[in-house]
């Protein structure tokens, strides 16, 4: 039934309903006030009509819902009384009996709020057992109403009259008193029952609807006990006031949640606006944490590997079973695009985040995507900056085996080759013995140069200032060096004199320069060193060159480094390193 | 062997290489320098030194433990202070300014030690 028909019917079928009750009882208002009948007729079919109202709004707004069908159903069968007031004989003692059958559906309504479907077992035994009680004694009560103790003229014959001891009367009356009250006391405590089950967001959407039930309840018991102990006068003025003020709350706590609902798609549409103009990274999880109104929502997406990270690329961890987060996918085209971790209470609503999911479509695909890059860069980097480490620690320790070995070893033999020709008298042996210590100095230069090709001990032993004088000392070309005297962390003082080394070398090596610049500054967070030279620059002064090489070295500290024309000529290497907080402001003098 | 007594100074040798030890005190024998005392390590050099009163302390950079800048200060600080000579098997170069605020005479490379480069530098 398409929901034009279904508001088509439910409001004929409802109106009808309402008039046709109104007509039966006109004669009843005529005998009690002749002169206000249509004040009585207002009174007594606005709850009805609201409760129909409500139901029609319900199945037309939320079709998937049963809680239209009950609302209405509540509104129609309230009527039922009204046929108490006609003269058909057995119908209007009928009515009478089953005055309260109205009371089931409302329950039913508060029980299973927003669904409208009875899953819980527990509910659906009460609901069953209220409708017996109504239909049990609703008949046992038309079964000894007398017609001959009706005010005359007013009570139609009643062919279902068959109790006729007062006594038995009376105590029918009593159980279905105090059975029904007791019901209402069963009622209070499934809805007290409800309200604590719940999660904290359930309970912030659903505690109105708990607490129109308790009154319900109350009323209902009150109503009787009014009924009991002061007799059915007192009772009919408390239901006619009270009675009609409490039960006219459903209604309207429905409508209240409807509006709330019409809001949240306002919310919803405010959202999808707010992403459509372009969002910064980490700016759509908080527009999806405002549109649930659940601040600690996590958004994450998916990534080779398994597992999940957020728009940093940190991962996310999925919630534990005792937690009370719960995980929504939001996929497109079939595969899941991002996962949203949030209140166990919005479960009732997953339609919301839904709808949000595919509103923002592009949007989070764009972060999912730049999330994968990030985690993929990070992982990048460390395993880049361990590999410089690795290599620069088998340096120290190659160059701190060639010390303490073999340059030792070679150091002592040439003096005692010294030794040897200082102490003998031949002159031939002398020379021969000179010859060879000669010989031997000169492996042990080279072999020190080697060791300093390696691993330069003057950057631990005295820094990079030292260092970088080191090498203009051992330059062919004249270095000038500005250089403050400051100490800087090892992996960049290391990577710098090796930029420099190299540059150094292109230098005199290929540009023919006759003189270089060697300039580092700092400003604490980042370290810049520049290396120019006169030389003849060229096309592509990086071809071929050592320099390429150090590009890895140099990108694995997430520094930067540049070979371009200087500014007159020549060729201008510039280094950038960040340094990190630790920065050593050791001033050598 | 024509020795004046009263011009031979004598050395402490601090080194952890024993071959090299062995080979200085090889080279310096027979000429102005006596070699009285050998260490390996800076409290051993010390304790020699405190035994040993030498005139001068031939005395390695690169020690296990406290190297020869920390020792040379400490043998600076004694009451009668030897004359100390840094040698090493790296170049002065590779210690940057750390030398000429050394408290001591001077440095030799290693492998340009002898009697005559020892003389000029103590003279």
């Amino acid at each position: 039934m398409t929901s034009r028909r279904r508001l088509a019917t439910l409001s004929v079928l409802g109106a009808a309903s309402v008039i046709v009750a109104e007509w039966a009882s006109i004669g009843a208002y005529a005998r009690i006030d002749p002169g206000n009948i249509a004040g009585q007729v207002i009174h007594d079919a606005l709850p009805p009509v609201a409760y129909i109202a409500a139901g029609v709004i319900a199945s037309v707004a939320r079709p998937d819902s049963r809680i239209g069908l009950w609302l209405w159903l509540a509104g129609v069968l309230t009527l039922t009384g009204n046929f108490g007031n006609t003269l058909v004989p057995g119908l209007s003692q009928l009515s009478i009996g089953l005055l309260d059958i109205y009371q089931v559906p409302i329950g039913i309504t508060i029980l299973t709020y927003p669904t409208g479907f009875l899953q819980s077992r527990p509910v659906r035994w009460l609901a069953v057992i209220a409708t017996a009680q109504v239909v049990v004694m609703g008949l046992l009560v038309t079964a000894y109403l007398d017609p001959a103790r009706c005010h005359p003229g007013t009570c139609p014959a009643n062919p279902f009259f068959f109790i006729t001891d007062r006594g038995v009367a009376d105590g029918i009356y009593l159980v279905r008193q105090v059975t029904g009250a007791l019901l209402w006391i069963a009622f209070a405590a499934f809805v007290l029952r409800r309200y604590l089950r719940g999660t904290p967001a359930a309970r912030r959407l659903l505690t109105p609807v708990w607490v129109v039930g308790l009154i319900l309840a109350g009323s209902g018991v009150a109503s009787v006990a009014i009924a009991t102990l002061a007799g059915n006068e007192a009772a009919s003025s408390y239901d006619f006031w009270i009675g009609w003020t409490v039960s006219m709350a459903p209604p309207l706590i429905f409508l209240v949640g409807l509006l709330r609902q019409r809001l949240v798609r306002a919310a919803i549409a405010g959202f999808v606006e707010e992403i459509a103009g372009g969002v910064s990274i980490g700016g759509l999880r908080d527009a999806f944490a405002r549109l649930a109104g659940d601040p600690d929502l996590a958004l994450a997406f998916p990534v080779e590997g398994g597992g999940y990270v957020d728009a940093d690329g940190s991962t996310v961890e999925l919630p534990t079973h005792d937690e009370r987060r719960i995980v929504t996918p939001i996929k497109r085209e079939g595969h899941t695009v991002a996962i949203v971790v949030h209140d166990e209470a919005l479960q009732t609503d997953p339609a919301l985040l839904r709808a949000a999911g595919a509103a923002a479509g592009l949007a989070l695909e764009n972060e999912r995507l730049t999330a994968e890059v990030r985690a993929r860069l990070d992982a990048i980097r460390s395993s880049r900056a361990r590999l410089v480490e690795a290599a620069d620690a088998e340096r120290v320790r190659i160059e701190r085996m060639l010390h303490d070995g073999a340059q030792q070893r070679l150091v002592a033999l040439a003096i005692r080759i010294r030794s040897m020709a200082g102490g003998t008298q031949d002159p031939a042996i002398r020379e021969r013995l000179d010859t060879l210590g000669t010989e031997l100095d000169d492996a042990l230069g080279e072999l020190r140069e080697l060791a300093r090709g390696i691993h330069p001990a003057v950057l631990v032993q005295a820094g990079l200032g030292a260092a970088l004088a080191s090498l203009a000392q051992r330059s062919p070309v004249r270095v000038v060096l500005e250089v403050p005297d400051l100490r800087f962390p090892p992996a960049v003082e290391s990577t710098a004199y090796y930029v420099a080394a190299e540059a150094l070398t292109n230098a005199a090596r290929h540009a023919r320069a006759t003189l270089v610049t060697i300039s580092v500054w700092t400003n604490g967070n980042t370290f810049g060193m520049t290396v120019l030279d006169d030389g003849v620059g060229g096309a592509n002064p990086r071809q071929g060159s050592g320099l390429a090489g150090l590009e890895d070295r140099v990108a694995a500290t997430a520094g930067s480094l540049r070979v371009r024309a200087g500014p007159e000529g020549g060729t201008l290497v510039e280094v950038s390193l960040p340094i990190g907080r630790e920065m050593g402001n050791e001033v050598v003098p | 062997m024509a020795e004046d007594v009263h011009m031979r100074r004598t050395v402490l040798v601090v080194d952890d290489h024993p071959g090299f030890r062995a080979s200085v005190r090889e080279l310096l024998a027979g000429g102005p320098f006596e070699v009285v005392a050998e260490a390996d390590d800076g409290p051993t050099a010390l304790e020699a030194f405190g035994r040993e009163r030498p005139d001068v302390v031939l005395l390695d950079i690169a020690l296990p433990g406290v190297d020869g800048f920390a020792i040379a200060e400490t043998l600076a600080a004694q009451q009668t202070p030897p004359a100390v000579v840094l040698i090493s098997t790296r170049d002065a170069s590779d210690y940057g300014p750390r030398i000429a605020v050394a408290p001591v005479r001077g440095f030799l490379q290693k492998g340009a030690l002898s009697v005559t480069s020892l003389e000029v530098l103590l003279r």
